[in-house]
This record gives C-alpha cells, structure tokens and sequence, in this order.
C-alpha cells in the first residue's frame, strides 16, 4: 500500500485525475493497478543502468561526481520517456475514458497531453531517488568506480 | 643480508654504476640483499659521477621505504643500496690543489730517486694537475690510488664485510684512473692483513668488469686526453692483467666488454663538462655485475665476453639469447610503464578520480606531496634522461620508445600491443588494473604498498599486452 501510494505524492505533477486512472479507479477500460508494473519498470531500468555504470563500464575515468550524473540523467531520461509514452500509449488506444454504464457511452476523462508528460517528470524523479539509493548500495563494490559520486 | 660491494673506478664505473641502478630499480633478479657501492674518482666534480650519485642517493631513499614482507613479489626496488661512505664515495686526498711532482714530493727527493722518477714519469707527468683526475696516465693513478689501502675511508669499508659478502669491480683499461686503480685495489683485497677480518675479505668472491675502448674524443691540442693511444695503453694493460691477474687466480671472473669506436665525445679531461651520454657498453657492464651475483661463485675463475644475437647499429630485446631477454624483458618494460606514468599522466593518478587512492583502498593520497613520491619522480626523469642518451648514441640501444605520451603501450621497439578485450585501454586500462591490484597487496606501509600495487598490475599488463 506504501509503495502504490508512492506515485500519489506526485498527483499535484500530473493531476489527481490521472492519478485515479493509474490505480484502477477512473475508467472501466483500465481496472487493474498500474503503479506496481511502473515501478517494477524504474527500479529495473534504473538498477540496470547503476550496474552498467558501476560493474559493466566501470570506467576509471568515471570514478567523479560529474560522470556520475550523466549516468543519472541518462536514468532520468529514459524513465521520463518510458513512463510518458507508456500512458500516451493508453491514450491512443482510447483507454483513458469514462465508461457510462446505462448507456455505455464514453466520455474521455480529463486527462491531457501535458499530464502525461508530468507524469513522466514524476517517473524521471523517482528514478533519480532510486538511483542515488541504489549507487550508495552498491559502489563499495565497483573496482574503478566506488568514489562515484562522492 | 648478503652484501656485493662495488668498486665503480673513474668515469666509466659512474657510467656502469647509473645502468646497474636502471636494472634494480626495474627488479632484475640478483641474487644479493644489498649493494654497498663505492666510487674512487679524485675528480669529483665530475658531472658523470655527480648525476650517479644523485641517482644512487634517490634510489636509497626510494628503497629504504620498502618492506616486502610474505606474499609481497614486488621487485620494484628490491636490492637495498647502502651508503657506507658518504656519497658513496672513497677519497682520493691531496690531489686537488698540487701537481704529481709535488704529491710525491719530487723536489724533496735524493738526485739518484729523481733520476729513477724521471725514467718513469715525463717533465709533462711531474707538472700534471690532478684535480680533474689523471687524464689518462694510468703511470700517475697507480701511485697516488695506494692511499686507499690505508685510507680511513677504506678502514671504514670494509669493517662491514661479512662471511657471503661478494666484490665486484668496474674500471675501464683505458683511462687513467680505472686501468690503475683496478689492479691495486684487487692486490689490496687479496693481500690486506690491516684488518680484523681480513681473512675474510682475503678470500672473498671477487669480479671484475674491465672495459675496452668504446668511444673516442676530438682532437684537443689543449687537452692531454689522446684516443689515439687507447688502443696501445689497452694492449699494455691486457698483458699485464693476463699475467698478474687472469693467470694467478687472484679474480674469480674478469668480464670484458668493447666496442667499435664509432662514437666521438667532446674532449673535456674531466670536471663537470665530462658529461658522456650513457652507453650500450655501459649498459651490457651492468648485466654483467648481474651475471657475477647470480652466477658466479668461490671456486669459479672465468673470463667471460658477451654475445648478442645480431650486431646491428640499434641493439633491441630481440638481440639478446633468450635467457638474456627473459631475465631483462619483464621488469625493465614494468619500470618504463611506472616511469612513464609519473611523467606523462601524474595528475591523474594523484587525483581523487584514480578510485586506488580512496581511503578504504590504497589510501594514497597523502602519498603524492611526499618525499618518497618526489624522489621517485626525480629517479623517473632520469631514467628517461638515460633512455634518450642510450638511444641517440653509437651504438645505440633502443629498447623503448622514450616519450610514448597517451599511449602508454606503445613503449617497446618492435613489439606490437596486443588487444586486450577490454572496454578501458591505455591509461584508464593501467588505472583499472592497479585498481584491482591494490586489494591484493601485503604490504602495510603506503610507500611499500604502491610500489607492490604497480609491480602486480604492471606484470600483468606486461603479460597481456606486451
């Protein structure tokens, strides 16, 4: 429940709206819980860049903050990218709607491009807080890299 | 601790004696704890002798700051180097201020003794300074080096000489100083009875390096330095040694080496302007120091020359026999990849981004303002100081490319880098191989420990690329 609850805290980002949809309660189309697959999705993609970083490049030349944080805003990046299009996915589809059950009729909910894209801001800082836990863990390991970033 | 103590006579022992130092710096086994060297030159302000003693003194320090306790096969500096004399050097007295003719005193002398002195030594002999040495008149050397076998200095000596303690000693046939100063100190050694352990010394295992022309000088009306006659004071010398030396089995191994003359010096008698850029031969004389430590024992009596493969104008690795190649191959190209990376790439490896220095690792930060780093730094330049001189000379021994920049592997003449599959190469593949070396080593103390981290990365490297 914690952990679902953790992409809440970001609905004042993209609207509490969009917030409903991702938990399963704003449209019929869309019943289930996507906040456990979306996080599976940036921890997965986020400890694979930390690994890549730390154990599979484990560069000499990287062993400073500032290559560190490309790696990070690379993270960043691609989890923005992977959490917008993953819901503008959804939306071409025609998911995100309102499913009148007398009529049947659906009514698209009010949820736009640019929460979408807020959304995968929401993604990208959250990917960031795992990839700053997830360096700490594990740099005491790396052989070229361990003062990255500090 | 088994000693060798090391007579290195005039310029060309100074010369030999800067090789051999490349060679235990680089870890080339010798079977000896320690080397006790010892320079007898008059001429002090000799810039060859200078720049070795220089040299020997950044090495000891360099050295004295390792331990190689089990489990540490680090090589890197490994054969102490011990000052029993200050700056190694055994006093010639009274040579600098007065002529010959008046270091014996000629003018004192009965008119039957100086018309013996007169048969023996010419009116240009007699008027001779000493102060930058004998400049060539051997006649000379030979009367004023007897001082040495009652010389403090030499009381001082060899009060350390021990029971396993080895002698060895350089000198050249052709000069002044060490065509006479060899022979007495070796009839010193075998006959001294002025110390408490002279039997010892008596019948201790002694070598010696005797050096045959290999270069010549400009004619100089001014000088009394003559390459003319090396040729013919080479011929008296080896005669007598055949007699008095090589045939009495007063020398358990005599090694000669030489050369074709094909290198002209500026001709300076001595000072500081004698300043000869090192030499193959020079360098071959410190293999040949190696040879007797590991090789040599009390019951042999050889001679020994050396053969190299093939004689071109460049000498390489691939000119010596194999096991030549083997004993030099792997810790001369260790220590070039040592030096070059304190020259060429310093910064980074005194920096926070080289992760060996980090505090729960090497620990080496501190390491790098200290006295022992610039030391090291110091005997680095020199070192490439030396390749550069080797290399440019006739006949030149080109064994590395001296200023290999970014590209640290490309370091030995004729020897392609192998690829490695590696994402890091170059430096960073140096940095993360002495990253993962630096967990592996024994040693405690910093200094210790960072030789031992390179000598383990840098063999492994070696075996890999090189």
């Amino acid at each position: 429940m914690i952990l679902t609850g953790i992409y809440s805290l970001f609905s004042g980002l993209f609207g509490g709206t969009l917030d409903s949809y991702l938990l399963g309660t704003a449209s019929a189309l869309q019943p289930g819980d996507m906040t456990w697959p979306m996080l599976l999705s940036v921890l997965g993609i986020t400890a694979l860049i930390v690994v890549l970083f730390y154990f599979i490049i484990n560069y000499p030349n990287f062993n400073n903050f500032g290559s560190w944080f490309i790696f990070l805003a690379i993270n960043a990046a691609i989890n923005f990218v992977v959490g917008w299009q993953w819901l503008a996915g959804h939306m071409a589809d025609g998911k995100m709607v309102s499913v009148d059950p007398a009529t049947g009729l659906h009514t698209p909910l009010p949820i736009y491009e640019n929460d979408l894209i807020m959304f995968g801001v929401a993604n990208a800082i959250l990917s960031i807080v795992l990839f700053v836990i997830l360096s700490y863990c594990v740099k005491w390991f790396s052989s070229n890299c361990s003062r990255a970033p500090f | 601790m088994s000693k060798l103590f090391l007579f290195a006579i005039g310029g060309t022992g100074s010369r030999v004696l800067r090789s051999l130092t490349w060679l235990m710096a680089s870890g080339v086994k010798m079977d000896v704890d320690e080397i006790v060297p010892v320079v007898i030159d008059p001429d002090a302000s000799n810039a060859d002798l200078t720049r070795t003693i220089t040299l020997l003194q950044n090495y000891a320090s360099v050295a004295g700051t390792q331990t190689f306790p089990e489990g540490n096969p680090s090589r890197f500096f490994r054969t102490g180097v011990v000052e029993a004399l200050p700056s190694f050097t055994l006093r010639v007295r009274d040579t600098d201020d007065r002529s010959f003719g008046r270091f014996i005193d000629y003018a004192s002398m009965s008119r039957a003794d100086k018309a013996i002195t007169r048969m023996l030594f010419s009116d240009k002999n007699l008027a001779a300074s000493m102060e930058v040495g004998f400049k060539g008149n051997p006649n000379i050397g030979s009367v004023v080096l007897n001082q040495i076998a009652t010389s403090p200095d030499f009381a001082t000596l060899m009060s350390r000489f021990e029971a396993g303690d080895k002698i060895f000693i350089i000198s050249s046939i052709f000069g002044g100083t060490g065509a006479s100063g060899f022979p007495l100190l070796l009839k010193t050694l075998r006959s001294t009875t002025a110390f408490p352990n002279f039997g010892i010394i008596n019948n201790a295992t002694i070598g010696a390096l005797t050096v045959l022309p290999y270069f010549t000088v400009f004619r100089d009306s001014n000088s009394e330095i003559d390459s003319a006659t090396f040729i013919s004071k080479t011929r008296s010398a080896l005669a007598y040694y055949e007699n008095n030396i090589a045939r009495s089995g007063s020398i358990n191994a005599l090694y000669f080496l030489g050369d074709e003359m094909s290198r002209v010096y500026d001709n300076h008698e001595g000072g500081a302007a004698q300043r000869n850029d090192a030499h193959l031969i020079e360098f071959l004389g410190a293999t040949a120091i190696v040879d007797f430590v590991n090789t040599v024992g009390a019951d042999s009596r050889v001679s020994k020359e050396l053969g190299l493969r093939d004689l071109k104008d460049d000498v390489s690795f691939d000119s010596f026999y194999d096991e030549m190649r083997r004993e030099l191959y792997g810790p001369m190209v260790q220590f070039s990849l040592l030096a070059n990376a304190l020259l060429d790439n310093f910064n980074y490896f005194s920096s926070d981004t080289f992760d060996a220095n980090n505090a729960k690792k090497g620990n080496f930060s501190s390491l790098y303002s200290s006295r022992f780093m610039s030391a090291l730094k110091e005997i680095a330049s020199q070192y490439r100081q030396w390749i550069l001189e080797i290399r440019g000379n006739r006949r030149s021994l080109d064994l590395f490319n001296p200023e290999p920049g970014s590209h640290p592997f490309d370091l030995v003449n004729g020897v392609a880098p192998r690829r490695v599959m590696t994402l890091a190469s170059d430096y960073p593949l140096i940095a993360s191989r002495l990253n993962t070396a630096v967990g592996k080593t024994a040693s405690r103390a910093p200094e210790a420990r960072w030789l031992e981290m390179w000598w383990r990365a840098t063999e492994r490297l070696v075996a890999e690329k090189l």
